[in-house]
């Protein structure tokens, strides 16, 4: 599912380079679960976006199912991102504007996806119902707990389907009851429809929920002792 | 820290988001100030030019066709002058009504100015600027005046002796007058300066055969009442007496010939036993198929001439007349005159009178006397020399009435008495030609003189310094002009600093939120907020000051366009104390009442929300207010279109037009809070777009109404302007069908050639002649205030069906016809029409009002306004009928203003007109040309307004800028986690040009459906298509405008 090989990635900055990244290598199954910790500052975001095709490596390659996402222009990668990849954050970013559904609803603001709309708007209400939020369809984001918020965002993270879920600290504000709720949720999801689950987070308990643990080091993955 | 140093801090740290709040305050200040200096400019300059116009002249004694001695002047330590109108040549140049001024050495020292050396003498000249622009002269060079001599007696009298008589003077300009040393002297109300050209009085008094007399006499301090009666003498009434040598008698005479009615009334009462004379021409004397050409006959009281028992319908022959005409006692003779009639056109009458006796051509009955000098006749060497203002037959003239001339002059060869004359001959400048008394009563002539007063002379005292003053209060007050035409302006400029500021509020939530959660209060931190605001907006108002210097100055040369002449400078730069204190106190008010109402709520948000967030999210609530206020403006608007025709209009659609602007922002209101959206919506830009837009409501309607009212202000004005074309061929426009405005420096009379005037040659069309009366022009050339415009006389039947009459008085018919049926059974008032603008705008008056003017006779006469006209070429004066103005003003004289029909060969016109009035000083305008001059000043004020509105448009617009900055400023986040999500690049910016667009086609909708309903009534007939491009071509400026500064504010803070 993911391959990335001698991955690097480096900052120029006024007064030196920093080299966050130094020659990374992960493989991960498809449909496996994994957890990536670390200490802050020590480029776990940085992996997110370089495998969530928001940014590029410096040197390296990313293979996402047989893809080489690091070669791919802007608009392929957001192509890419809309109808491959699942992002949860720990800010949930859901727009105040719009209510749960149409939060679910916003990835295909794209344009270009194939379903009538009906059909994803059906998707998206049965991902409602699953996450737990049948009776909070019309609720703007404000009148939302934080976990029902991050529920909403693990919906819309899965409203195209993807094979793939980057998640960047998804438990970061929330209780332990509803830390263990979100991964409940996350894991089966992995189960259920076999997506992959990549979770970046400082939480060990959620961490070891997942089949791996990688802990990022130096720029580098290393398996981490449970 | 203290709260002053925190607040410092505040101001040095933020300054850059402070400058936006600065130059809208700067601008707004600005506008605001100039409107105001504006206003005190004109009224400055107003005030200095009436003080120009008058120098040291307190009082005006005015004569104008009378004139009083210069002995008179003497008594009241006045300066006389004699002044009359030209027309001044020089080379080819000409200038038409010049006021030409002979004066003395006492003139001078009346300017103000540094005074100008004594010594206007022979043929020299002085002239003023504008004369000497207009002809492009200057000292040294040579000029000739023409004028027409004055005729003592209106020359549309009978017997008024040949009007035709031209004057030349040829002199040398020795000096141009400044404007302080006289040289703007003029006793009209207006800014403009006359035409002017001074020369000495003698010369002049010498060349209009009045040697020691003046018309004008200019006093430094108020002319007494009491002390002008005691000091007028009977020659300064016009009035004299004549020795009777064979009556051992004397006959008092007027100067006029005929005895003004009030003299003649006072007379009788100081001389009981005077005997009237009214002598008279009769064309024909005929009896027994027999007949006489050309007889003087008498008017007289029986004794002693005339038997005592002499009857009305009796007629006395001489001798001569009686072997002429082969009659004895009892014959019938007829006897053919001419009067003056109705439509002022000489009318030849006739009336039968039964001889009583003849006697013998002796004695009294020989007596020269009994005809006055009249003008033409008097001193003529023959029959044939005559020419006394009638239209005669000199061929019927035979040998032996040339032999009776050469012998007996003018003796009448018949009498009949008074009272029969009177019948006959009496017209409105009187019914004697003099007053017969012993001679020993000629020493009682002070009693007289003690019983008249000047008015009976036609003699107004004037107070000339509080006329200046008062006509120097502009009926257009220029501050409030401008501040209503900057109103939308102001109103950006102000919102927009508002808006800015309420940004930095916002940028900084989080500090504040900091500052609650450490304890200071709320309350404390606004004010804090607040002061920092007032210290840039202080400032920015300083700014606005010094800017609103330059920008009246750039505003009064615009004006200047229009009412100044040959671009030469009229106003003065000015800005009263009163002003810059107000201005600026009222304008940061303004500002300060707006910045803390739009920050207001900012004092009762949690700390914890600020913390949270760096913005407000507001939550949309469902107001109920909405729909009603919808409801009740949609009522309001129907209402005042259903009501149009009682409020006029222009008025009622323009409340039409305004209620359904608000209604329109109610309902989009309404619908930002209502909306419901459907979830697929949200998965299309468009449906995001919408939603977006209904996020913060208030933002949204701010953008939108500043749009939509900038649209509505500047399109419904856009219908007012004026446009030329053709429809002055139209008898109900404004030309009222005629093709010619011909206004002259010399009266034209009435004569016996074509269309029945002498003029120089056969005019190409009819013409519609006009006597033009005492006022000032208070047309919109006139910045001053006008108590009485001008009296046009016309015959008012030949304006029926021509020109628009928009209302009339006492429910009357709305046509000129109004004119002859006022309710005003005792004929007390001149019915006049007026323009509908120069009513309401100048005048400040309403149909049915009245305004007093003063008649020959120095009493005073009502004129009543019974109708409007729609814009009209008679803009700033009034037009009454003739017939009844000649009876108020008997001593009008004469055509000055003409309307001019055309043949269809307007050049070809022009030119045969001008060939017509030559030298008679005629200025020859098309009514096309007047109409568009007319027109060129509302559309000026238009331009003006568009220029500032439209600028208040950009203003808005720019704020749909900011906004769409700050939007995207604000949502980074958002746009962040939808790039994550996979969204391109070009959805995203479709959603956010998609939210302006919806802001600009609400805007411009709302604002667009207002304007066209305000402007219904107003589209012109022939300039519709103009109009509506012009409002097509700014909506489409409109539009491009507002979407530049929404991609701009894209284009500053767009997410990659």
């Amino acid at each position: 599912m993911i391959t990335a090989h001698h991955l690097t990635k480096s900052y120029e900055t006024p007064g030196e380079t920093v080299h966050v990244l130094q020659g990374l290598t992960l493989d991960l199954a498809d449909g496996s679960t994994a957890a990536i910790v670390g200490p802050s500052g020590c480029g776990k975001t940085t992996l997110l976006n370089l495998l969530g095709a928001l940014d590029k490596p410096t040197s390296g390659s990313i293979e996402i199912d047989g893809l080489d996402i690091a070669q791919l222009s802007e608009p392929d990668a957001a192509a890419f991102r809309n109808h491959r990849l699942g992002f949860v954050f720990q800010q949930h970013h859901l727009l105040p504007q719009l209510n749960v559904l149409e939060n679910v609803l916003v990835p295909r603001l794209a344009g270009d996806w194939e379903e009538p709309p009906t059909t994803t708007q059906e998707r998206a209400t049965e991902l409602l119902v699953k996450v737990g939020l049948q009776d909070r369809l019309h609720h703007l984001p404000w009148q939302l707990s934080g976990g029902e918020k991050l529920r909403t965002a693990v919906a819309r993270a899965l409203i195209n389907q993807p094979k793939l879920i980057l998640a960047d600290e998804p438990t970061g504000s929330l209780d332990p009851a509803s830390t263990d709720q979100v991964a409940d949720l996350l894991l089966e999801l992995n189960r259920d429809q076999g997506v992959t689950l990549l979770v970046v987070t400082h939480n060990h308990a959620l961490a070891q929920r997942m089949s791996r643990t990688f802990e990022l080091k130096a720029g580098q993955l290393h398996t981490a002792s449970s | 820290m203290t709260p002053i140093a925190f607040i410092r801090r505040g101001l040095v740290h933020y300054r850059g988001s402070y400058l936006g709040v600065l130059a809208g305050a700067a601008l707004g200040a600005m506008v605001l100030l100039g409107a105001l200096f504006a206003g005190d400019s004109v009224k400055e300059t107003l005030r200095t030019v009436a003080e120009q116009r008058i120098g040291w002249v307190e009082s005006v004694l005015v004569g104008g066709e009378n004139f009083v001695t210069r002995d008179l002047a003497d008594r009241l330590d006045a300066a006389p002058v004699l002044q009359l109108q030209a027309q001044v040549n020089a080379g080819r140049a000409s200038a038409g009504q010049v006021d030409l001024l002979g004066v003395d050495d006492r003139f001078w020292s009346l300017g103000t100015g540094p005074s100008i050396p004594p010594g206007l003498d022979g043929d020299s000249f002085r002239i003023n600027h504008t004369l000497a622009r207009q002809l492009d002269v200057g000292t040294g060079d040579s000029l000739v005046v023409r004028l027409r001599k004055p005729s003592l007696l209106s020359s549309d009298a009978p017997l008024s002796g040949d009007t035709e008589e031209l004057i030349t003077l040829r002199g040398t300009v020795s000096a141009i007058l400044a404007d302080d040393q006289m040289g703007r002297f003029s006793l009209r109300s207006s800014q403009l300066p006359t035409p002017l050209l001074c020369l000495p009085i003698e010369r002049f008094a010498e060349a209009i055969e009045q040697p020691g007399k003046a018309n004008l006499l200019l006093s430094p301090k108020p002319i007494d009442p009491e002390k002008l009666r005691a000091s007028m003498t009977l020659a300064d009434y016009g009035l004299h007496f004549e020795p009777i040598p064979l009556a051992d008698a004397v006959a008092l005479r007027s100067n006029n010939i005929f005895l003004p009615p009030a003299i003649e009334a006072k007379a009788r009462e100081t001389f009981p036993g005077a005997r009237p004379v009214l002598t008279y021409l009769a064309n024909t004397v005929a009896a027994n198929d027999r007949e006489t050409p050309y007889s003087m006959i008498a008017g007289i009281d029986a004794s002693p001439v005339l038997p005592d028992d002499f009857k009305d319908d009796e007629i006395v022959l001489n001798s001569w007349e009686a072997e002429d005409l082969a009659a004895d006692p009892g014959d019938e003779v007829e006897l053919t005159y001419y009067v003056l009639g109705g439509n002022n056109q000489l009318d030849e009458e006739s009336a039968t009178f039964t001889v009583r006796s003849i006697i013998p051509l002796e004695g009294l009955a020989a007596d020269r006397k009994w005809m006055p000098d009249f003008p033409g006749i008097a001193e003529a060497e023959s029959n044939a020399d005559w020419s006394p203002g009638l239209p005669l037959d000199l061929t019927r003239i035979r040998e032996k009435d040339e032999t009776y001339w050469d012998d007996h002059r003018g003796t009448p060869k018949a009498f009949i008495t008074h009272r029969a004359a009177a019948k006959l001959w009496q017209n409105r400048w009187g019914s004697l030609t003099g007053l017969r008394m012993e001679s020993g009563l000629a020493g009682r002539s002070s009693e007289l003189v003690a019983a008249l007063t000047p008015t009976d002379a036609g003699l107004t005292i004037r107070n000339i310094r509080a006329e200046a003053s008062s006509s120097a209060n502009s009926p257009t007050d220029f501050a409030g002009l401008f501040l209503s035409m900057s109103f939308f302006l102001i109103l950006a400029a102000v919102g927009l600093t508002a808006m800015l500021f309420r940004f930095n509020v916002e940028q900084r939530n989080r500090e504040s939120g900091l500052l609650a959660a450490l304890g200071v209060p709320a309350k404390r931190i606004l004010r804090w907020r607040l002061t920092e605001g007032f210290v840039v907006v202080a400032l920015g108002s300083a700014i606005g000051l010094l800017l609103a210097i330059a920008y009246t100055r750039g505003l009064l040369a615009f004006l200047e366009t229009i009412w100044s002449l040959d671009g030469d400078r009229l106003f003065h730069f000015h800005m009263s104390p009163a002003s810059v204190a107000g201005g600026l106190a009222g304008f940061v008010i303004l500002v300060m009442s707006t910045i803390g109402f739009v920050t207001r709520r900012q004092a009762g948000r949690s700390a914890g929300i600020r913390l949270e967030s760096g913005t407000e999210e507001v939550i949309r609530s469902r107001s109920t207010r909405a729909p009603w206020v919808a409801l009740v403006a949609l009522l309001v608007g129907i209402g005042a279109l259903a009501g149009s025709k009682a409020m006029g209009p222009q008025g009622g659609f323009f409340l039409a037009g305004f209620a359904f602007l608000v209604a329109g922002l109610a309902a989009f209101v309404w619908r930002l809070r209502r909306r419901q959206f459907l979830p697929e919506e949200a998965v299309d830009p468009a449906g995001m777009a919408a939603i977006n837009t209904t996020r913060r409501p208030t933002r949204s309607l701010v953008v939108t109404a500043s749009l939509a009212a900038g649209v509505f202000l500047v399109i419904s004005v856009a219908a007012f302007q004026k446009h030329g074309g053709d429809e002055w061929k139209d008898k109900a426009s404004g030309a009222g069908g005629f093709a010619f405005w011909i206004e002259t420096t010399s009266p034209v009379h009435r004569g016996s050639g074509k269309k029945g005037l002498e003029l120089q040659a056969d005019p190409p069309a009819d013409l519609l002649p006009f006597r033009v009366g005492t006022g000032d022009d208070a047309s919109c050339f006139n910045l001053n205030a006008v108590a009485r415009p001008r009296l046009l006389a016309t015959d008012v039947s030949r304006l029926e069906g021509r020109f628009t009459v928009k209302n009339t008085v006492d429910d009357l018919p709305v046509s000129w016809l109004a004119v002859h049926r006022t309710h005003d059974p005792d004929g007390a008032y001149l019915p006049a029409f007026i323009d509908e603008t120069t009513l309401l705008w100048v005048l400040k008056k309403k149909l049915g009002d009245t305004l007093i003017y003063t008649d020959d006779a120095g009493r005073e006469v009502p004129v009543r306004i019974a109708g409007t006209l729609a814009g009209s070429v008679f803009q700033g004066s009034l037009v009454v009928d003739e017939r009844a103005f000649l009876q108020r003003f008997p001593k009008a004289s004469g055509y000055r203003l003409f309307l001019g029909e055309t043949t269809g060969m307007l050049e070809t016109d022009r030119t045969q007109y001008q060939q017509a009035f030559t030298d008679l000083g005629a200025s020859i305008t098309t009514t096309a040309e007047r109409l568009a001059a007319f027109h060129s000043v509302e559309n000026t004020y238009i331009a003006i307004f568009h220029v500032l509105g439209g600028l208040g448009v950009v203003l808005g617009a720019a704020g749909l800028g900011l906004l769409t900055a700050r939007n995207l400023a604000e949502r980074r986040e958002e746009f962040a986690m939808l790039r994550t999500l996979g969204i391109p690049d070009e959805v995203r910016r479709s959603i956010i040009l998609r939210e302006s667009a919806r802001y600009i086609l609400w805007g411009l909708g709302i604002g667009l459906l207002a304007a066209i309903i305000s402007i219904l009534p107003n589209l012109p007939g022939s300039g519709r298509l103009l109009t509506l491009a012009w409002i097509a071509a700014l909506v489409v400026v409109i539009a491009a405008n507002a979407l530049f500064w929404a991609w701009l504010g894209y284009r500053r803070t767009r997410l990659a």
